[in-house]
């Protein structure tokens, strides 16, 4: 059985954290093949061209989820899409994909970003059932900045697999955002490679699980040039009896001096059934570095709580807040107003369900 | 140096006299290397085990053979498992004289500043003698307090033999890993502690590292059962950095903590660079009882090292507080785990590694939260030192949280020394050495109040001693 | 006479098991301002907490009733909805919530209904403008980054917004300079009326500038000392603590 989502340092085989567990595996494609989920491009800003010849330079990234992973996504894939950027552009390229009962969308998309180009990318995945596997691979050249900003609004019965690769040359940054609200099953991994002096990852991400979903995430930062920078932060609400393991890996290699790594998860957990496991990795051969972690799970801060009591608000209505608080910070990187308040709208939905 | 080669003639007396009482038993014990089930009778035999012990010592081999080499930790390629039978035997250990002892552990007495005494002491058996003379002190006070306090063999043949039966390898079976399986069919050695309900010891206990006993040492067993609301500090004092040849150490402690009762474990490992330490040990703690561990490992080639506490009473705590310091060579991979198994438990983990010249320190940790364990707290903290880019300091946590109604924390730093402190240092007149020892002190410092006075000093010194030719 | 807004009868606080306030007696009219001072660490915070219902002081004996009702047992959020309000000595910074969408929900919570939003907005940005707090602070996380002064305005902001019977000032003024002071004062006169109270805990007499003091209390150890009117507040300031104690 191959790997997905394997952690780049093992340890104790007894956790199961190393790699992800039977539940996140890939579906089995059945012997006819899935039906053709709904892929759209929802908009196209001007100055480029969305077709599907993936640059060399893409293919050969290796996202979070593993060689196996993004193998599989990239062979199955019944929708691609490409795109290369000369400059920057302003206004976001909005793609949807949208999945249903006995469909799926195994979506390829690859981003070569040249030179000082800027783009912005959101990705929605939509539908209450069927299977969404995404790969998106991205190539940022000297001083490219890309943003990807995946919005997951999947329903409770969908199977979800994402990769996310990003290979950064000097003075680059790649941001990410990441908010996955639904989903039976949702395994996530992204990789950066800080190739070069400078180059940056910011990474923000925010998951409810609920019921007795899967989640499985495994993020990684090599810092491999000069004066590389990593920010990963992750915020997380568990009820029902879901059941999640987050990786986040800061490798900092030898060469990466004056490099600087942070990275936090806060979980919030509502329901005596969840599980929650976190492996947050630094890893460190270089001297003149500064790493970070911090994590932290279990109820809300009762400081914060006793303080919107004073101001009359129910412990109920307070956790809401608390909850939608952990959220706003991630859902304000979405580039689009009209989609932002439709991620908010949903979420406080969903949160009220929980 | 006139003092020092005068003093190297007493222990290397002291060492052959020993050694050579030990030479001819051993004589009768060769037997081919490797680990079969003839050896394991072997040693039960010599021993004199009770048919019990006997047949859990094959059952523990059977357990090794089926147990794969980790694949998650350090390499320990390096060591021969075929080889392992030889490091059993007491033959390796026995021809050991202070000549035999390397130069630079030699040197390292000689710039740590040991009181002379002491010196001869740590040098070698001289300081098990040593040791059992301050021992045989506290025994007597200890004793009549109801405390046993012997070795573990003597122990199982006396009339604690059913106790030991019922809690020997019951923490640690031989099924927890490979190494314990191992330990579970060679042990030998090793220490029993028993303090009875009510009692407590305010002398901290001793067991120093017995290497004229045959067999002893690399597979050393500790059982220390505590009763009710007692109180016990012990101490292991591996502090004497080992000369002998041998190559692997596979201990075990165990440690049973009863209901409301307080025990203090406090470790310094200086083993010589060519031992590869794959040591476990374990407490179990009653209600509203509490474990503390005090560990700093700066010696041995490779380690593999996580004491473990199980939380199984009602509002029962643990503490881990920990240094791991490696250089030239050293591969040191150490932490703490808990599993958080009743109401109201909680665990606080304090660690700081330091890596230079090289040396790999990692911190590695595994906090579990059961579904039973509503209304605990954990919290861990680990800060790393790289002292140059060289070396390596991975930290690896893990927590597993499976109630709502816990608070569970955790924090990790990596780091270098401050330009800028040392800076500031070296304008107050401190050369840059100094400087930057004193910053690598104080950032053990909270590690150090911990420890057993003369072992912080020994720490400190150790310290110093390390980052002497450091810089440059 | 009609019966006190707050009361407070032989209270007795405690935290982590050691007491703090050893038997206090107040009673506060509508309309009144009080002044508590006394040194620090004498238990003025743990009082204005304790009536607030702060979780980690434990009433061990005691009552507080809050316009006639026994209190002493009410969750802090009941206590906030019938009225009361604290401000915070150290407020909360909660990062995801804007103040405006907290402080709209938290009127929503004490008067029962959700502001209407305009209304609401147009109210909002008046105070703020009273208080000299840009507009940009609305859509900035609850006190995220907010210096000192500007986390004593929100806190003042709500006390305008929220219109509380009864507020309890925990050493707002602590750390403003001279003009925040003033402008905080010019916020609790704003809505400061005959039908609400006040009780300040303060060092200091620049807060007080403008306002009819009706008592000054005085704790030491956990015990009220000394009770007076507006003119014991000039003798502390000038004369200290010990001046006052000597009289007990």
């Amino acid at each position: 059985m191959e790997k997905v989502n394997a952690i780049p340092s093992l340890t104790w085989h007894r956790l199961r954290v190393n790699e992800a567990s039977e539940k996140g595996a890939f579906p089995p494609v059945p012997r006819r093949g899935w039906g053709a989920g709904d892929v759209t491009l929802v908009k196209v800003p001007r100055g480029i061209t969305v077709d599907e010849d993936e640059p060399i330079a893409c293919e050969e990234l290796e996202s979070g989820l593993g060689q196996y992973g993004d193998r599989l996504i990239s062979e199955n894939a019944n929708s691609r899409w490409a795109v290369t950027v000369e400059k920057k552009i302003k206004n976001p390229l909005i793609i949807e994909d949208s999945v249903a009962a006995g469909c799926a969308c195994v979506t390829c998309g690859s981003v070569y970003a040249v030179a000082g180009s800027a783009l912005k990318i959101i990705h929605i995945f939509r539908g209450d059932e069927g299977v969404s596997q995404s790969l998106t691979r991205i190539y940022l050249e000297e001083g490219a900045q890309v943003e990807l900003c995946e919005i997951q609004l999947l329903g409770a019965a969908v199977s979800r697999h994402c990769g996310v690769a990003a290979f950064g040359q000097a003075g680059s940054q790649f941001r990410y955002t990441r908010m996955e609200l639904g989903g039976a099953v949702t395994v996530c991994g992204a990789k950066a490679v800080l190739s070069a002096r400078s180059a940056a990852f910011d990474m923000a991400c925010a998951y409810m699980g609920t019921g007795d979903e899967y989640l499985d995430f495994n993020d990684v930062a090599n810092h491999i040039g000069r004066e590389t920078g990593s920010e990963m932060h992750v915020f997380g609400v568990l009820g029902g009896t879901a059941d999640k393991i987050l990786r986040g890996t800061i490798d900092f290699r030898p060469g990466a001096g004056r490099s600087v790594g942070h990275e936090s998860e806060s979980v919030i957990l509502m329901s005596p059934g969840v599980r929650n496991r976190t492996v947050p990795l630094i890893l460190c051969g270089e001297e003149e570095v500064e790493g970070q972690h911090a994590a932290s799970a279990g109820r809300l801060d009762e400081d914060a709580l006793y303080y919107l009591n004073a101001r009359g608000i129910s412990p109920e209505e307070a956790r809401r807040l608390m909850i939608e608080a952990g959220f706003r910070p991630v859902a304000d990187r979405i580039p689009d107003a009209k989609l932002r308040d439709e991620v908010l709208e949903e979420l406080g939905r969903r949160i009220a369900s929980l | 140096m006139a003092a020092f080669d005068t003093e190297k003639t007493v222990v290397a007396d002291i060492d052959r006299t020993v050694y050579d009482i030990k030479d001819k038993v051993d004589a009768a014990y060769e037997v081919s290397s490797g680990l079969t089930e003839e050896i394991v009778r072997d040693i039960s035999r010599e021993k004199n085990d009770p048919d019990w012990m006997r047949d859990f010592r094959l059952k523990s081999l059977e357990i090794y053979e089926k147990l794969p080499i980790p694949d998650w930790g350090p390499s320990i390629e390096g060591l021969d498992m075929k080889n392992i039978v030889t490091y059993v035997r007491p033959k390796t250990g026995m021809s050991a004289t202070w000549a035999q002892v390397p130069e630079d552990i030699k040197n390292t007495f000689e710039r740590l500043g040991i009181p002379q005494a002491e010196r001869s002491g740590l040098a070698g058996v001289g300081a098990q003698y040593d040791s059992e003379v301050v021992y045989h002190n506290v025994r007597k006070e200890v004793e009549d307090q109801g405390v046993v306090y012997t070795d573990l063999e003597s122990a199982l043949k006396g009339p604690y033999e059913g106790m030991i039966r019922d809690h020997f390898m019951h923490l640690v079976p031989p099924t927890d890993h490979k190494f314990a399986a191992l330990h579970g069919a060679v042990w030998s050695g090793g220490s029993f502690v028993y303090v009875p309900a009510g009692v407590s010891v305010e002398i901290p206990l001793q067991s120093y590292f017995r290497l004229n006993a045959p067999g002893a040492g690399q597979f050393e067993h500790t059982l220390i059962i505590v009763d009710k609301n007692a109180y016990l500090h012990f101490i292991e004092g591996c502090s004497a950095p080992k000369y002998n040849v041998a190559n692997l150490h596979a201990g075990c402690v165990e440690i049973f903590v009863g209901e409301g009762s307080r025990v203090r474990y406090s470790t310094i490992e200086n083993w010589s660079k060519n031992m590869y330490n794959l040591n476990t040990k374990r407490a179990t703690v009653g209600k509203g009882g509490t474990i503390e561990w005090v560990s700093g490992s700066f010696g041995s080639h490779t380690s593999y090292l996580y004491p473990m506490s199980i939380l199984a009473g009602e509002k029962s705590r643990m503490e881990f507080t920990g240094i791991t310091f490696a250089g030239a060579g050293q591969e040191l991979d150490t932490g703490a785990k808990v599993l958080h198994a009743a109401p109201g438990t909680s665990s606080h983990v304090t660690t700081k590694s330091i890596a230079r010249d090289g040396g790999v320190s990692n911190f590695r940790s595994s906090v579990v939260i059961s579904e039973k364990a509503a209304g605990s707290k954990s919290s861990v903290s680990c800060e790393s030192l790289m002292l140059d880019s060289r070396s390596r300091s991975d930290t690896i946590p893990a927590m597993d949280i499976r109630t709502d109604k816990a608070d569970v924390g955790h924090e990790a730093k990596i780091g270098r020394i401050s330009e800028d402190a040392v800076f500031y240092l070296m304008s107050r007149g401190l050369s840059e050495e100094d400087a930057k020892a004193l910053i690598v002190g104080g950032f053990a410092e909270p590690i150090a109040k911990e420890l057993p006075l003369e072992y912080a000093v020994e720490m400190n010194n150790l310290i110093h001693l390390e980052m002497k030719g450091s810089i440059g | 006479m009609s019966t006190p807004l707050l009361k407070i009868e032989g209270l007795h606080v405690s935290v982590d098991e050691k007491e703090i306030l050893h038997g206090v007696d107040l009673e506060i009219g509508a309309g009144q301002v009080h002044v508590l001072m006394g040194p620090n660490g004498t238990g003025k915070s743990t009082l204005v907490s304790a009536v607030m219902g702060d979780p980690r002081f434990t009433v061990t004996e005691g009552r507080i009733y809050f316009k006639g009702e026994d209190v002493t047992e009410a969750k802090t959020d009941e206590r906030a909805r019938m009225g009361m309000f604290l401000s915070f000595q150290a407020p909360q910074e909660i990062p995801g919530i804007t103040l405006e969408n907290f402080i709209r929900t938290a009127c929503g919570a004490v008067s029962g209904k959700q502001p209407k939003l305009f209304a609401f907005r147009r109210e909002l940005r008046e105070q703020m403008a009273r208080l000299g707090l840009d507009e940009s602070y609305a859509e900035r996380y609850l006190n995220v980054g907010f210096s000192g002064g500007e986390k004593k305005k929100s806190e003042i902001l709500q006390l305008l917004m929220m219109k509380p019977a009864l507020a309890l000032l925990d050493e707002t003024d602590s750390g403003l300079d001279v003009d925040a002071v003033r402008t905080v004062t010019e916020g609790i006169k704003a809505w400061h009326n005959a039908e609400n109270s006040l009780l300040i805990i303060t060092h200091n007499a620049k807060i007080l500038e403008g306002l009819d003091v009706d008592h000054v209390h005085v704790l030491s150890k956990g015990l009220i000392v000394r009770q007076g009117g507006a003119e014991l507040v000039r003798e502390i300031t000038e004369g200290g603590f010990a001046s006052v104690k000597e009289e007990d």
